[in-house]
C-alpha cells in the first residue's frame, strides 16, 4: 500500500478548520487526537505508533474538504475509523512479510564498560530529574517506590491515608510526577548524547 | 483479591488483550472522544508496568504486559524508568555520623539556632521574592513597541512544541539559549496567532514543576499575521537548565485560563 503524501501546510490549515474555526482550540483538538492515536497504535501493536498516526493524519487531510460538508458527528470518531484501516493494512503487511534469516548471525551488542556508562548515565538522569522535582513531590514517589509488593492495593491505600490525599488524586498525581519525570530523562539523555 | 473500579478493570482488560473486538472498538472511540478516560488508561498503563516490576502481578499477568505492554521502544524506556526509581528508593540510608550525635545531644539549642536561621531565611526570602516581583513589574509594565533596541536587553524568540508531532519534536532541541554576560534582561518573545483576548498569562517553570513566576495581564503589540507577547525578566534568574514558559488567556470565568502554548527552551552557559 504506497503510502499517501505528507501532509501540505494547506491541508493542515484546512484540517485544522474543520477541527474547530477557532484556531487555538482546533490546535488543542489536533493535538489530542495525534496524541491518543499514537497510543491507540501502540496498544494495538504497530511497529512505529508515530508514522501509523501520521498516516491517519493525512489520509483524513487529503479529503477535509469533502468532510467538511458531508461529515456529521465528532471528527475524532472519523479519524479512529480511518485508523483502524491503517492497523488493519499493518496487520496484513506484517503477517504476509517473508523476513529471510542472514546468513551468518551477527550478535551487536555493548562492551561492559558501554553499558555500565550508559546504566551510570541514566543513573544521574535519574538523580538530576528527581532533584528537579518539589520535595513533596520527589518525597510521595519515593515512598509509593518503597511500597512493598505484595497487597499493593492496600498499601497504596494507607500511603493515601498518611499523605491525607483522595486515594484517586494521589494516582492522577503519581502518574504526573511519573510522566514528567520520564520526560525530564529523556531530555537528559538527549543532552548527553550530543 | 484487589479492589478495582469497574474503570480500573476495564482499562486493565483493555491493555491486556482481554476484550473482544467489539468491546475493543467501543473502548477506543471513547478514548478519542473522552480525554478523562484517555488519561485513566495512561495511568493505567503506568501501575501495570509498576507492578510488572515489582513482581505483584501473577504468571499470566506478566506474560500479557510483555506480549501488550513492552513493544515499544517509549514503553521499554518507561520500565527502565520504574526499575531506576524503584532501584533509587531501595538504597540504603547513610549510616548515621558524629554530626547527627552532635545534634541529638544539644538538641535545645540546635533548636534555637535552626529556629532564628529559618526566620532569618524566611525574611530574606520575602524580600528577594518582593524583589522579583517588584522587578518583573516594572520591566514588563510598559509597553516597548517603537522603543528603540536597550544593548542591554537579550530578545529571545521562542517556538511552540504545540503543533509538531512527537517524532517531529524529538527530531528538535528544545530552543537553546545563551545569555551574553553584559545581558541585564532577557526578553522573552513569543508570536501569537491574531486573537481577541485583551491581556496574556505567563508561567515560567524550570525543571520539572518548579514555578518562578506567573505574570497577569500582559498585553502583546502587534506583528506580521499575528501578535508579538514580549516578557521580560532579569537575566540572573535563568540558571543553566530547562525552562518551559507557558501561555494562555482568560476563559470565560474569572478564575479560568485558557492554554494557548508551551515554549520550552533551555539555558547553556
Amino acid at each position: 500500500m504506497p503510502r499517501h503524501q505528507t501532509l501540505t501546510r494547506e491541508n493542515f490549515e484546512a484540517l485544522l478548520a474543520w477541527l474547530d474555526p477557532d484556531r487555538e482550540q482546533a490546535g488543542t483538538k489536533y493535538e489530542n487526537i495525534r496524541r491518543t492515536l499514537i497510543k491507540i497504535f501502540t496498544w494495538n501493536g504497530h511497529n512505529n505508533p508515530g508514522d501509523g498516526a501520521d498516516e491517519t493524519i493525512n489520509r483524513v487531510a487529503g479529503k477535509v474538504t469533502e468532510l467538511s460538508e458531508t461529515y456529521k458527528g465528532d471528527p475524532a470518531i472519523y479519524f479512529y475509523a480511518v485508523a483502524r484501516n491503517v492497523i488493519r493494512e499493518f496487520r496484513r503487511r506484517e503477517a504476509n512479510r517473508e523476513v529471510p534469516l542472514p546468513d551468518k548471525l551477527q550478535v551487536c551488542h555493548e562492551t561492559p564498560e558501554e553499558e555500565a556508562s550508559d546504566a551510570d548515565r541514566k543513573r544521574e538522569c535519574l538523580r538530576e530529574c528527581l532533584e528537579a522535582l518539589t520535595p513533596d513531590n520527589r518525597r510521595l514517589i519515593l515512598k509509593y517506590y518503597e511500597l512493598e509488593k505484595r497487597e499493593r492495593i492496600a498499601a497504596r491505600k494507607e500511603l493515601a491515608r498518611a499523605e491525607g490525599l483522595d486515594i484517586t488524586y494521589m494516582r492522577v498525581k503519581l502518574h504526573r510526577i511519573r510522566t514528567a519525570l520520564n520526560k525530564c530523562i529523556e531530555r537528559c539523555l538527549r543532552r548527553d548524547e550530543c | 483479591m484487589e479492589e478495582r473500579s469497574e474503570e480500573q478493570e476495564l482499562s486493565r482488560q483493555y491493555l491486556l488483550g482481554e476484550m473482544d473486538g467489539g468491546q475493543r472498538r467501543q473502548f477506543e472511540e471513547r478514548l478519542m472522544t473522552d480525554p478523562a478516560a484517555f488519561e485513566h488508561v495512561l495511568m493505567v498503563e503506568d501501575e501495570l508496568l509498576e507492578d510488572y516490576v515489582f513482581g505483584a502481578l501473577p504468571a499470566d499477568g506478566r506474560e500479557k504486559v510483555a506480549r501488550h505492554l513492552l513493544t515499544t521502544p517509549e514503553q521499554l524506556r518507561k520500565l527502565e524508568v520504574i526499575r531506576a526509581i524503584k532501584e533509587y528508593s531501595d538504597r540504603p540510608a547513610a549510616p548515621q555520623n558524629r554530626f547527627r550525635v552532635f545534634l541529638r545531644e544539644h538538641r535545645s539549642a540546635v533548636g534555637w539556632a535552626a529556629a532564628l536561621l529559618l526566620a532569618f531565611a524566611v525574611g530574606l526570602w520575602a524580600l528577594t521574592r518582593d524583589s522579583l516581583e517588584q522587578e518583573l513589574a516594572r520591566l514588563n509594565g510598559e509597553p516597548r513597541v517603537g522603543q528603540p533596541a536597550d544593548a542591554s536587553v537579550y530578545p529571545v524568540e521562542l517556538t511552540s512544541e504545540r503543533f509538531r508531532g512527537v517524532a517531529e519534536a524529538e527530531q528538535h532541541d528544545e530552543d537553546k539559549v545563551s545569555v551574553p554576560r553584559e545581558a541585564r534582561v532577557v526578553e522573552l518573545r513569543v508570536r501569537l496567532a491574531a486573537d481577541d483576548a485583551p491581556s496574556y498569562r505567563v508561567v515560567l517553570e524550570r525543571g520539572v514543576e518548579q514555578k518562578i513566576f506567573t505574570l497577569d495581564n500582559l498585553k502583546a503589540g502587534p506583528a506580521d499575521a499575528g501578535k508579538l507577547l514580549a516578557v521580560r525578566l532579569p537575566a540572573r534568574i535563568l540558571a543553566p537548565g530547562y525552562y518551559q514558559l507557558q501561555v494562555s488567556r482568560p476563559g470565560h470565568s474569572k478564575e479560568q485560563f485558557d492554554d494557548i502554548g508551551a515554549y520550552y527552551f533551555r539555558v547553556v552557559k
